[in-house]
């Protein structure tokens, strides 16, 4: 296999995790839903300044974790990306809201990246912010809870109306950092219930009720209980 | 700690790197009473100062996950390395494909690596006696044997007596318990099982008991950090908590860092002198001189080395008459296929990070189909299986990402945590004459030394290994009630990069004879006696169990041999 192809499956592979850039017509069978968002407002796509800041270096300090870059959101862009986090993850019985922990100092953080991989995301959320600043017609911050509840109804339809892609693939992708920098902060882990970190003098395997869960499992698949 | 200067002479043997193979050299040598220098390209490191056990993904920047700087994430290991060196190139052949990971630190790349340590088996040391391709090496399973039990002894592993063909257990008393097994591991089991494929206990050179000593006391594995970090408590192996405190404790040992060797200089045409080196802070070169020299910077290294070394005795580099140094260049095998299982999903959490390595692994097990002749490739595989509550990260995103926020999207993430099983494949791959290293005449790195250029290409029975694998591991997630996450690929776009495993070796291969190897039984250079190879180089073939626990028994025991006849009066 030639590196080409193998670069083009590399890229095939990327992609698909992507939202696609496709109408939607082409996308799905499903009616497109009328949204109550101005169609006219297009697509930013602003021409971003060359980020010259430097990574932390292949010997960073590993006991004191620092990100050298500085950071390029406005306070109402941070504060529009702290509302957004709070729609996408409300607080609830089990942990706080995304926007409560301050989500945007991660995505913030994330977007200034100075590494190549971090630049389309940069891209998205920088031309996104712009985008719902002008839906709007004011800063997306300062905007009333139905205003910011109607463009992420509109964000979320699947399929979105075409002029609806670009917009609808930013907010995909800060979805994912959003649910990623939670799910990762103490909070998040405390929320999903996750359970590590925890040094132990032994291990103790699968808890009870994880066993019972797997014995009911096994025997639904009607396979044996393995002995180790 | 080791950082001393480098006195020009009064040195018995030169070690070239503090990896796997060098460290072990440094061992073995100074507790046999020889004096020893150590060079290491990379700066001086100490884990139990400078690994970060418990830091968190929301301490460190990005969530701690992978950058070109850091490529296995912001907490790892590795010191000024990963596929790129800055200012130390590399270059491939138009059209191919070979990824170099190199690290820049004392003790090397056991800093990181995957600490899986099965034995060679006897059919592993006499693969052309067995199936006709590749070579036999020049020592056999029993002959090696002692020096696994005495490397195993000193380095810790667990591991469980698991009675199989070709998979030589450790003699009882040596191997520590293997961690209880997980729920996916054991839901892994059963389906394999039922499929007629084994599941067994691993082995990871990982202690679960203390080992107490007075100069390197190691801990046993506290079950949460990741290994790749490093290990400052000593539970898993490095060279920089065991094999160097041990060495610098007989008094006989000298480390100088940030030495960059650039070549050996030779006494006569079939003796070494020393080597000389770059100092990487100051740009000078200095040589050191000794009665041996033993070149374990890793694999590649070590044969751009010997390559860069030519001169008017050695036209084609220094111990290369048989034109092998550089040539049989092999890595492992690597293919991965995922799954994810709906019987796992919502399933009771509990704390499922163990000793973060597998506790169970899928050993080769089609040995009697191979020799009828019944498969379409030659050699083994194993897989490494993995799976467990994993956290969902920045990257987020796809089919991972529910289309839901608020409430449902809490929910649908919680319940996903632990629904992934993955096969890593791993497997022997046959030297072939289209993969091999050479210097490239045209480019230098920032020191002025002639840098390497790759040649690589798999051959069918790579692929065909792969594709074997994709069907079982694929059979095995089908039979758990699951879903492919990789359906579409192919034994040839499954198939990872070349050098992408980390395993390069065979570039200075031992053998029986001086005319289609470089080495002896002893690791030592058939044209330059005094001139030894401990690294991966020397792998004669590279089966798919991963090669670092023979290089260390292959080190001490070629050690074992340059110490006495040191002693008793060689190379003076």
């Amino acid at each position: 296999m030639t590196l080409s192809r193998r670069t083009t499956l590399a890229w095939l592979a990327a992609a698909a995790t992507a939202i696609p850039a496709v109408p939607a017509a082409a996308r799905a069978d499903k009616p497109v839903a009328v949204t109550a968002l101005n169609p006219q407002i297009a697509w930013p796509d602003l021409e971003l300044p060359v980020n010259a800041a430097l990574g932390y270096g292949t010997d960073p300090d590993l006991m004191n974790p620092t990100a050298p870059w500085p950071l390029l959101l406005s306070a109402d862009g941070r504060k529009a990306i702290n509302i957004l986090g709070n729609l996408i993850l409300p607080p609830d019985e089990s942990g706080p809201g995304a926007g409560d922990i301050d989500i945007a100092a991660f995505v913030d953080e994330w977007i200034s990246s100075p590494y190549e991989a971090q630049a389309g995301d940069r891209r998205k959320v920088i031309n996104g912010l712009a985008w719902l600043n002008a839906q709007a017609g004011k800063p997306f911050a300062k905007a009333d809870a139905a205003t910011h509840a109607r463009i992420v109804d509109a964000l979320m339809l699947d399929p979105v109306p075409d002029f609806l892609v670009e917009p609808a693939g930013f907010f995909g992708r800060l979805r994912g950092l959003i649910v990623g920098g939670y799910f990762t902060a103490p909070e998040g882990k405390a929320a999903i219930g996750f359970q590590g970190n925890t040094p132990m003098k032994d291990y103790p395997g699968p808890s009870d009720e994880a066993v019972e869960h797997l014995k009911g499992l096994l025997k639904q698949l009607n396979l044996p209980y393995p002995v180790v | 700690m080791f950082d001393k200067a480098a006195r020009s002479t009064g040195h018995d043997v030169i070690i070239v790197g503090s990896g796997a193979g060098g460290s072990m050299a440094a061992y073995a040598l100074t507790r046999a009473g020889i004096n020893v220098l150590v060079l290491e390209a990379g700066r001086s490191y100490d884990p139990q100062a400078e690994v970060n056990m418990l830091g968190q993904e929301h301490e460190a920047p990005l969530r701690a996950t992978g950058t070109v700087d850091k490529p296995f994430g912001y907490y790892d290991a590795t010191i000024d390395g990963g596929w790129q060196v800055p200012g130390e190139p590399y270059t491939t052949a138009k059209d191919e494909k070979f990824e170099w990971w190199r690290s820049r630190m004392l003790g090397g790349r056991t800093n990181h690596w995957g600490r899986h340590v099965p034995r060679f088996g006897p059919y592993d040391f006499k693969p052309f006696s067995r199936d006709g391709i590749g070579m036999d090496w020049p020592v056999s399973y029993d002959e090696v044997a002692p020096w696994y039990d005495r490397t195993e002894e000193i380095v810790g592993l667990w591991g469980a007596r698991n009675g199989l063909e070709n998979h030589p257990d450790s003699p009882p008393g040596i191997a520590h318990p293997v961690p209880k097994p997980r729920v996916y591991e054991l839901l892994i089991k059963a389906a394999a099982n039922d499929l007629g494929v084994p599941c067994v206990p691993s082995r990871y050179a990982i202690l679960t008991k203390d080992k107490p000593d007075e100069v390197a006391p190691r801990n046993a594995c506290y079950y949460t950090s990741p290994c790749g970090r490093g290990c400052s408590i000593g539970a898993a192996f490095q060279a920089t908590t065991s094999l160097l405190p041990l060495a610098a404790a007989t008094g006989r040992l000298t480390v100088v860092t940030d030495a960059m060797v650039a070549k050996v200089v030779m006494k006569s045409k079939n003796k070494a002198d020393g080597v000389e080196y770059v100092d990487r802070k100051t740009g000078q070169r200095h040589t050191v001189t000794a009665k041996a020299v033993i070149l374990a910077a890793s694999a590649c290294e070590t044969s751009r080395l010997m390559l860069n070394s030519r001169n008017d005795d050695h036209r084609n580099g220094v111990a290369n008459g048989s034109g092998q140094v550089g040539r049989n260049l092999v890595d492992t095998v690597g293919g991965y296929t995922g799954g994810i299982i709906p019987g796992l999903e919502g399933r009771p959490i509990y704390n499922e990070e163990g000793a973060d390595q597998a506790h169970l692994y899928i050993p080769w097990w089609l040995y009697k189909e191979q020799k009828e002749g019944k498969l379409n490739f030659a050699r083994g595989y194993h897989f490494e299986i993995g799976g467990g509550f994993r956290l969902p990260g920045p990257w987020t995103g796809g089919g991972d990402l529910p289309r839901a926020n608020g409430a449902e999207l809490r929910a649908a993430m919680k319940r996903r945590m632990g629904n992934r099983v993955h096969f890593s494949l791993r497997g022997e791959m046959i030297p072939n004459k289209d993969c091999y290293a050479e210097i490239d005449a045209n480019v230098r790195d920032k020191w002025g030394i002639p840098v390497l250029k790759f040649h690589w290409k798999w051959s069918d029975q790579e692929i065909n290994m792969v594709q074997h694998g994709l069907d079982t591991a694929r059979a095995i997630i089908k039979r758990m009630g699951g879903t492919v996450t990789n359906p579409n690929d192919t034994g040839e776009t499954n198939i990872r990069p070349g050098g992408f495993i980390i395993h390069e070796g065979g570039t200075a291969r031992m053998g029986a004879d001086p005319k289609t190897s470089v080495l002896d039984a002893y690791n030592r250079c058939w044209e330059v006696p005094n001139l030894l190879v401990t690294d991966g180089a020397m792998l004669t073939s590279n089966p798919h169990k991963n090669p670092t626990l023979t290089i260390m028994a292959l080190a001490w025991r070629a050690c074992d041999k340059l110490a006495a006849d040191i002693k008793q009066g060689a190379f003076a």
